[in-house]
């Protein structure tokens, strides 16, 4: 129960943290370094370790990172005592980026005799960049002579990165449970998915089940392109869907073959009226009015709202809505259609109507269909495969009975098994 | 007993929503409203809470009528779970959250301190009394707007879909708290589109269609009546449905499933 509190506490927390963290840390950074003696002239760069330390903290993207480098810069700018302190202006933002881009690929996320080294080899390598640019720039518009550069400004960044190394391996670990304290590595576990390999084929039909918190959403958003990668991401996972590769294709163009449904596919509704709601999806795509009418028109047949145009999106019932939303993400010919729990909160009927129209878009209009759901009594008719999550974990993928066999026989989800399979399961042989 | 006669409500005084309904609703039963999206089962419970107001027609609690009551007057009888507990959490913590009702019904600190640790124990929240609504899970949301609505210790508990958008796991906690409740002798109204939850659990079902009141009976008269049953909008329980596969009769529930197998095996034996 405390997990499961810790992990909304997590999932709810703003998207600006990333900002205020690392205002803390360069402000403590920029009063270290007045502080800090000098022994030799060489003193730690503790902007540096603080950046550094913000951006493993926080994972930003690179672009976020280019930001943080700049403020980094202009704060070194107005605090350095270096002969040419607006070098810092070129150096830390190219710094910030890179730390940043190795951040988000975790590229020495990796352990040494049990201890996870990546703070001392970030700290060592970003030290080294900002460093490298720093004096490279100095040299070239001062015009210092090659053997100082050579014999003393660069030695003196590779002392400063090993020191570097030092301190932000020291500091890493209190700085972690400081600001991360209900996102540390033991519950971050329980939000990245996890050994998640994958295919899903051209013009399948999957469901996806599994308790809730078990991954079903993120997995869901992650192959629409809404990748979430502020708590680690997804690891050791290959995810190919329509033969693409999601985890190395760019978002926007996941967003462009995948339409969502979300769980709550009213927040997705935004016009008043049917017609309306389907060309505001066309208009921002820029077509003419005769292909918006003529497309529109197309998609209402599919979804079987034709002759509705003019209704208010408030007067229709839970099914059409959920027809709507689903119409509004056709239009735009996503190839991928991807729902979370489409019935919810839908009468039998209409339950019955959507997994009807699904099946209808997945034969008739080859359309690949992805869904998350519990009621798997629906599904029967329609599923090619069937996956079950538990724990940010890929439990099974197969056929519908042999899923179901899976979580009967290893009490995955059981409880989710329709009353018919599980009788039949339990009867074995007997059956009528 | 709740009454409610020739209940009638429109939009706008055109689109009408409830089209007299007439009903009675006993002490200590579990009461299930079902029909299609947009049939006019909220509404119903809304009129009922007093959130909404008939146009015309007469709702009567025990010997009090309530036809104009408000919410206000009605949260010392009956608590009200909405569909979604998003829509109903507001406080800063558990706690405050349950202490809510009983503090605005005029209850002193040492009632309200004992209000609130009876509705937690009874929904399993106890321990989370600090924290924050918002942060919980789902279910724990659901879990939690249940208490609030117990903590102002009313004898009729309005359930509005409470298991939409929870897992099967989930679904099986809040289904045995409801039991437990009724069993205490609550009375239960429940909102839902679930048929195995209707034939399970519930004593009386109504079904709404387009306002009017359909059907007023056991859920086995209208699980009996396959074709009543889908005109309505329904669906027959996944229980009835495989009972007429085994050739075993009607039966509502998987535990009576399960009966009818074992006896059959017994007797082939």
């Amino acid at each position: 129960m405390e997990n499961k509190t810790a992990m909304n506490k997590n999932q709810n927390e703003g998207s600006l943290r990333w900002i205020t963290i690392t205002t803390l840390l360069l402000a403590i950074g920029v009063i270290l370094r007045m502080i800090s003696p000098s022994i030799g002239g060489i003193s730690l760069n503790w902007n540096i370790v603080m950046y550094c330390l913000a951006i493993m903290l926080c994972r930003p993207t690179p672009g976020q990172g280019l930001g943080i480098g700049i403020v980094a810069g202009l704060v070194a700018t107005m605090t350095s005592k270096a002969a040419l302190p607006y070098a810092n202006l070129v150096s830390e933002p190219i710094a910030g980026y890179l730390c940043a881009y190795m951040a988000s690929k975790r590229i020495f996320d990796f352990k040494l005799v049990n201890v996870n080294v990546e703070p001392a080899f970030m700290a060592f390598i970003t030290t080294i960049i900002s460093g490298g640019i720093f004096v490279t720039v100095t040299k070239v518009i001062i015009n210092l002579p090659i053997n100082i550069y050579l014999y003393a400004m660069l030695p003196t960044v590779g002392i400063m990165a090993i020191l570097g190394m030092i301190v932000g391996q020291i500091l890493y670990k209190p700085a972690n449970k400081i600001f991360n304290v209900s996102n540390n590595e033991k519950n971050k576990n329980k939000y990245t998915l996890n050994h998640m390999n994958l295919t899903i084929n051209k013009g399948s039909f999957t469901v996806v089940t599994g308790v809730n918190g078990s991954g079903k959403t993120t997995l869901l958003l992650t192959i629409a392109g809404a990748r979430i990668n502020y708590f680690g991401g997804i690891k050791n996972s290959k995810l190919i869907v329509n033969d693409i590769d999601i985890m190395h294709t760019e978002l926007a163009e996941l967003n462009h073959q995948v339409g969502m449904v979300m769980a709550d596919y009213e927040g997705q509704l935004v016009t008043e009226t049917v017609g309306d709601e389907i060309a505001f999806s066309l208009e921002n795509l820029g077509l003419e009015l005769n292909e918006i009418l003529k497309k529109r028109s197309q998609v209402l047949e599919m979804v079987g709202l034709s002759g509705l145009e003019d209704r208010l999106i408030t007067s229709l019932s839970g099914g059409q809505k959920q027809r709507l939303a689903i119409a509004t993400v056709l239009v735009v010919d996503s190839s991928i259609l991807v729902l979370d729990e489409p019935i919810a909160a839908i009468d039998p009927e209409g339950a019955i109507e959507i997994y009807s129209l699904l099946k209808e878009l997945n034969t008739k209009y080859h359309k690949t269909i992805i869904v998350a759901e519990h009621d798997l009594k629906y599904i029967s008719d329609c599923v090619t495969q069937l996956i079950v999550l538990d724990n940010g974990e890929l439990k099974y993928a197969g056929t519908m009975d042999e899923c179901l066999s899976f979580m009967y026989h290893s009490k995955v989800y059981a409880e989710a098994i329709p009353l018919k399979s599980k009788i039949y399961l339990e009867l074995g042989d007997q059956k009528c | 007993m709740l009454k409610l006669k020739d209940i009638n409500y429109s939009y706008n005084k055109k689109d009408k929503v409830l089209d007299c309904i007439t009903l009675e609703i006993h002490e200590g039963e579990i009461v299930a409203i079902a029909g299609r999206n947009g049939s006019g089962k909220t509404t119903l419970t809304r009129i009922i809470m007093g959130i909404m107001n008939a146009d015309n027609g007469f709702m009567q609690l025990d010997d009090n009528d309530i036809t104009k009551a408000i919410p206000a007057d009605m949260a010392k009888y009956i608590g009200y779970v909405f569909q979604n507990p998003d829509r109903q959490l507001f406080a800063s913590s558990v706690f405050e959250e349950v202490a809510y009702a009983p503090k605005k019904l005029g209850f002193n600190g040492k009632e309200v301190d004992a209000s609130v640790k009876k509705a937690l124990d009874a929904t399993g929240l106890t321990g989370l009394e600090q924290h924050s609504p918002q942060m919980l899970s789902r279910g724990l949301k659901q879990r939690l707007a249940i208490a609030s609505a117990l903590a102002a210790k009313p004898r009729i508990l309005i359930l509005d879909e409470p298991t939409t958008g929870q897992d099967c796991r989930e679904r099986t906690i809040l289904l045995r708290l409801m039991r437990k409740f009724n069993l205490e002798g609550m009375t239960i109204i429940l909102v839902t589109h679930d048929m195995d939850i209707i034939a399970e659990h519930a004593h009386k079902v109504v079904v709404l269609e387009k306002g009017l009141l359909k059907f007023n009976g056991t859920p086995l008269e209208l699980f009996s009546n396959e074709a009543l049953t889908l005109k309505l909008g329904l669906e027959l329980p996944e229980a009835v449905h495989v009972g007429e596969e085994y050739n075993l009769g009607i039966c509502l529930t998987p535990r009576e499933l399960y009966k009818k197998l074992e006896e059959r095996n017994h007797s082939h034996v």
